[in-house]
């Protein structure tokens, strides 16, 4: 097949050239944010992003922001992973898609029901009153904000802890058992370090997703609680002072991406970590064990590890029912209808042309971008992948998952730039491509997580086998990593389908998308409206988690006869 | 190597996929250190078929991609053709007005295919400094910020303006070298409640201790606020301009000190905050506020106090279809369109002849001795600098 003295050079400049591609594509954006907030001399916009006492106050509070939403989302997570694992398989299935299904879920349609949530009439509201409480409205606080921002996060951190629990630490966390190590022992000594990747891994995303928040402070903020993001928004908007919101926008991105870079880079201090996590562990599971270990003491632990749980589920879904239920309410007004159900906004948006215009945008756009990420990300996973090419893969990463770690307000207003000078604005072409980048770091994780496990000299076998190129790659690689390619199609259709805020910048009057329609109704028309086109996504995504878990279900089984099948045949 | 070596490279009785992941990934390092450590064949043909795979992907994503890129931009050309006219406006219950009473029986009776995008204004600016088009003609805007766009170049003036506005009878006072001032509406004291006993001054809205409840101002724009806080203030309404901004921001921190203040982020916010009693009074627009009485919502306005301004329509510079623009402008001022306008948004025509519907008369500020009208030669000046103060006000 390839013999020859130099079979990597040629091997090497591919990936060379694809990750060049990549990086110009992400570089592009951040360099135009420079020049543009170096546009004034002697660095005017920094200094006066600097000087304002008001600006420092909203970096603070959107650093406050990100660590409150990272910390208890973590603190949420871990037992709910955990208690999710030990439930039976069926159950588990079931609960966890519970969790998942709302992220499926426009993330627009999910701020908008905190807004109801949170409001004078809401539920919070409600029960403050019956136990005297007169203003509970916790619309426009700090702790709305931070309450909300948890529910959009919060499946993803669950998620990020729950992966790393495996067949291998059921087996550590049963011979520590067997050895004699006490439960509390067990959750410190063996369950926590064993996590510290999921956690810290989720700790990071999260903390960088709400560094960079815009739509929960500024839909659920009652204009009290601004963010960083909402400030570049403002200033290149409304202002229209371009250096100034550019010179934020750097500002934002050195701030949060430094921390995550320095994080990348101690992960060769992993070991060392480990031992200092042990010894900590070892400390805190002495200190509690005589409670934790005591029958009372364990007792409680695991109805409050319940408890977290069933309050996770509360938090993620109960929002959601609730704006179901507004769907129904008569006056245009963001309440629970307390007298007849009318069903008055779904006539309106069933009548209204922009609605379904806006839903077939969306669907070619994301299906593109779906393709687009999928064929991408599976060529970079495959070269930082490549044996012999690991100086390729730290590069090819950082640039694949940088559209995620850069504050999305910031990109969106480098790549409107960008756009700008190659006339991509408002074409579905660049819309594509912006959220083509986004999506990229979804299909990449997953691709690359898929080819990991993948054995190459599967290939190699089927070749030996008699196979031809193309029927190897059909019946053996694609068929092996389905589930792989799957995930990735669907996370990036739903990147795009969801994407509002590059879209907000990039698109103009020409491309209206799904989540565009909505900001516009959820901006300019706060009613019930939204709750409608929220209800018929939310059917879909549970009939659709309902699918693939059934789907998913059969899959096993097949795989389980597969499996007793060949050790027969064996 | 041998197809021996080869089967026996391969843990069959491990199916890569299965749960067992550890292991899984600890056979795959396995795998990597043999092809890395074996220099010879082995590892060429495990890698190029990786490669060959990586490659062809990387092929048919580029052939994917611009095949796609092509196909858009086809379609996205034929979307706005010459004869397409492009209006920008707001959303909401104005948008959909808007839509229903003038865009399509102007596109009925003139045959111009208008397209009507409601996300006004967030791409104006940064479309005008590329030079680049984004709508022909903006509606239903504020006359300040009309003007901050004119001084900065990005619309367009036409003699026909002043025809149209002369046309309808329109006082002499509105029809302005800029734009085409089309209807009028007011910052009200607006309150939670249907027969809500409401204050009938700015300083009685500044006075938390008799009437309590929280109150909000409007996130958007700092005109109207900053008068509505001078006057507060104990400023006499026919010496409020020049503004004294200091004293202003002084008066709202007064206000922000005695009760919980919110900023609602548009019309369709402030009215809701109020149906729903996350807040007790507004600064209200009385156009909202009107359409959200007449839709049957909680909610009550008085004109006392009332400051009252313009909104307007401009030309871009990057127009593409002015002849349309002013086609539409046109239909837009005739007496029954605005009427039909007035009664659904609130707007109030300022053409004498049309001031008729009781509706409208009904929603439209009252003029009389109480009247205090925006000063837009000063806000057309100083909107950008107020505004930022005005922003870092509301972050501080």
């Amino acid at each position: 097949m390839s013999g020859g003295a130099h079979p990597r050079l040629p091997q090497s400049l591919s990936g060379a050239a694809l990750l060049a591609v990549l990086a110009c594509l992400v570089a592009a954006p951040l360099l135009f944010l420079l020049k543009l907030s170096l546009a004034e001399p002697h660095f005017a916009a920094y200094r006066a992003v600097l000087a304002s006492q008001s600006l420092q106050t909203v970096f603070a509070q959107t650093f406050k922001l990100a660590f409150w939403t990272a910390l208890t989302c973590m603190i949420l997570a871990v037992p709910t992973a955990s208690v999710l694992h030990g439930l039976p398989t069926r159950w588990r299935i079931a609960l966890l898609w519970l969790i998942v299904t709302p992220s499926f879920t426009s993330y627009l349609v999910r701020t908008f029901a905190w807004i109801a949530v949170l409001g004078r009439t809401g539920p919070i509201q409600f029960v403050g009153a019956l136990f005297g409480y007169e203003d509970l409205s916790l619309q426009g606080t700090f702790l709305g904000v931070v309450i909300a921002n948890i529910h959009m996060l919060l499946p993803l951190s669950v998620v990020c802890v729950y992966i790393v629990i495996d067949a291998a630490l059921k087996l550590q966390l049963r011979s520590a058992a067997v050895l004699g190590a006490t439960p509390s022992l067990r959750f410190t000594a063996v369950y926590i370090p064993n996590m510290m990747p999921g956690i810290l891994g989720g700790t990071t995303v999260v903390f960088l997703l709400s560094a960079g928040a815009f739509l929960v402070p500024a839909l659920v903020g009652g204009g009290r609680q601004t963010t960083v993001a909402q400030v570049i928004y403002i200033f290149a908007t409304e202002l229209l002072d371009f250096a100034r919101s550019a010179a934020i926008a750097v500002m934002l991105t050195g701030l949060v991406v430094i921390p995550a870079l320095a994080l990348f880079f101690m992960r060769s201090a992993k070991v060392a970590r480990r031992d200092g996590a042990l010894r900590a562990a070892w400390l805190v599971a002495r200190a509690f064990a005589f409670v934790a270990d005591s029958r009372i003491g364990s007792r409680m632990i695991s109805i409050c590890a319940y408890g977290i749980f069933a309050f996770c589920l509360f938090v993620i879904a109960g929002p959601l029912v609730y704006l179901v239920l507004i769907s129904f309410q008569p006056l245009p007004v963001l309440a629970l209808p307390t007298g007849e159900l009318s069903l008055r906004w779904y006539k309106a948006v069933f009548s209204d042309p922009t609605w379904i215009e806006a839903i077939g945008v969306s669907l070619r756009i994301a299906t593109a971008v779906g393709f687009i990420a999928v064929l991408v990300g599976y060529a970079a996973a495959a070269v930082s992948l490549r044996p012999g090419g690991a100086r390729l893969q730290g590069p090819m990463t950082a640039v694949c998952l940088a559209p995620m770690a850069i504050p999305g307000m910031a990109f969106a207003f480098g790549l409107y730039g960008v756009f700008l000078k190659l006339h991509l604005l408002g074409t579905e072409a660049g819309l594509i491509i912006a959220h083509s980048m986004v999506a990229l770091s979804f299909s990449y994780v997953y691709l690359r997580a898929g080819l990991a496990r993948y054995d190459p000299w599967l290939d190699v076998a089927a070749r030996v086998l008699g196979a031809g190129p193309v029927r190897a790659f059909l019946t053996i690689r694609l068929r092996l990593l389905a589930p792989a390619i799957g995930a990735a199609f669907l996370a990036s259709f739903l990147a795009s389908f969801d994407e509002i805020i590059i879209t907000l910048l990039v698109a103009g009057a020409d491309v209206r998308t799904l989540p565009l329609r909505m900001w516009t109704s959820a901006t300019q028309d706060i009613g019930p409206e939204l709750a409608v086109p929220g209800t018929m996504i939310m059917l879909l995504s549970v009939f659709v988690a309902i699918a693939s878990m059934s789907m998913t279900e059969t899959a096993t089984d097949d795989r389980r006869q597969l499996d007793r099948k060949e050790l027969r045949t064996s | 190597m041998s197809f021996r070596s080869c089967v026996s490279a391969l843990d069959f009785s491990q199916p890569p996929g299965s749960v067992d992941a550890v292991r899984a990934n600890a056979d795959l390092d396995e795998h990597r250190t043999m092809i890395a450590d074996r220099p010879n064949a082995d590892q060429a043909s495990a890698c190029s078929v990786i490669l060959h795979h990586a490659r062809l992907a990387a092929l048919a994503g580029l052939v994917f991609g611009a095949l796609m890129l092509a196909a858009t931009q086809l379609t996205a050309q034929s979307a706005t053709s010459d004869r397409t006219l492009v209006v920008l406006g707001f959303g909401g219950s104005y948008g959909q007005a808007i839509k229903d009473v003038v865009i399509a029986p102007f596109e009925r009776q003139t045959g111009i295919k208008t397209i009507y995008n409601e996300t006004c204004c967030a791409s104006v600016g940064s479309a005008m400094e590329a030079d680049q088009f984004l709508a022909d003609v903006v509606i239903g805007i504020d006359y300040g910020g009309l003007l901050s766009w004119a001084n900065r170049n990005y619309l367009r003036s036409d003699e026909r303006f002043a025809t149209l506005a002369k046309e309808c009878g329109m006082p002499s006072q509105f029809v302005r070298p800029v734009g085409l001032v089309t209807q009028e509406y007011a910052y009200v004291i607006a309150g939670h409640g249907r027969d809500q006993h409401l204050p009938i001054s700015w300083a009685q809205i500044w006075d938390a201790k008799t009437f309590p409840g929280p109150r909000s101002l409007n996130r958007i724009s700092p005109s109207g606020q900053m008068e509505a806080a001078l006057l507060a203030d104990g400023v006499a309404p026919d010496s409020l301009y020049p503004l004294d901004i200091d004293r202003a921001f002084a008066s709202l921190d007064r206000l922000r000190k005695s009760t919980k203040v919110m900023f609602a982020q548009s019309g369709a916010d402030q009215v809701n905050m109020l149906a729903t009693g996350a807040v007790e009074y507004a600064i209200g627009y009385s156009n909202r506020i009107y359409a959200g009485i007449r839709d049957g919502l909680p909610i009550s306005y008085t004109l006392d106090q009332g400051l009252h301004t313009e909104v307007a329509a401009g030309l871009f510079r990057t127009a593409r279809n002015v002849d349309g623009a002013l086609a539409f402008l046109a239909y837009q001022m005739r007496p029954e369109v605005l009427s039909a306008i007035a009664e659904r948004t609130g707007l109030r025509p300022l053409c004498p002849q049309m001031l008729k519907p009781p509706e409208a008369g009904a929603a439209s500020p009252a003029t009389g001795g109480k009247e205090i009208r925006l000063n837009f030669e000063y806000w057309g000046q100083n909107r950008e600098s107020v505004g930022n103060r005005w922003v870092e006000w509301i972050v501080k």
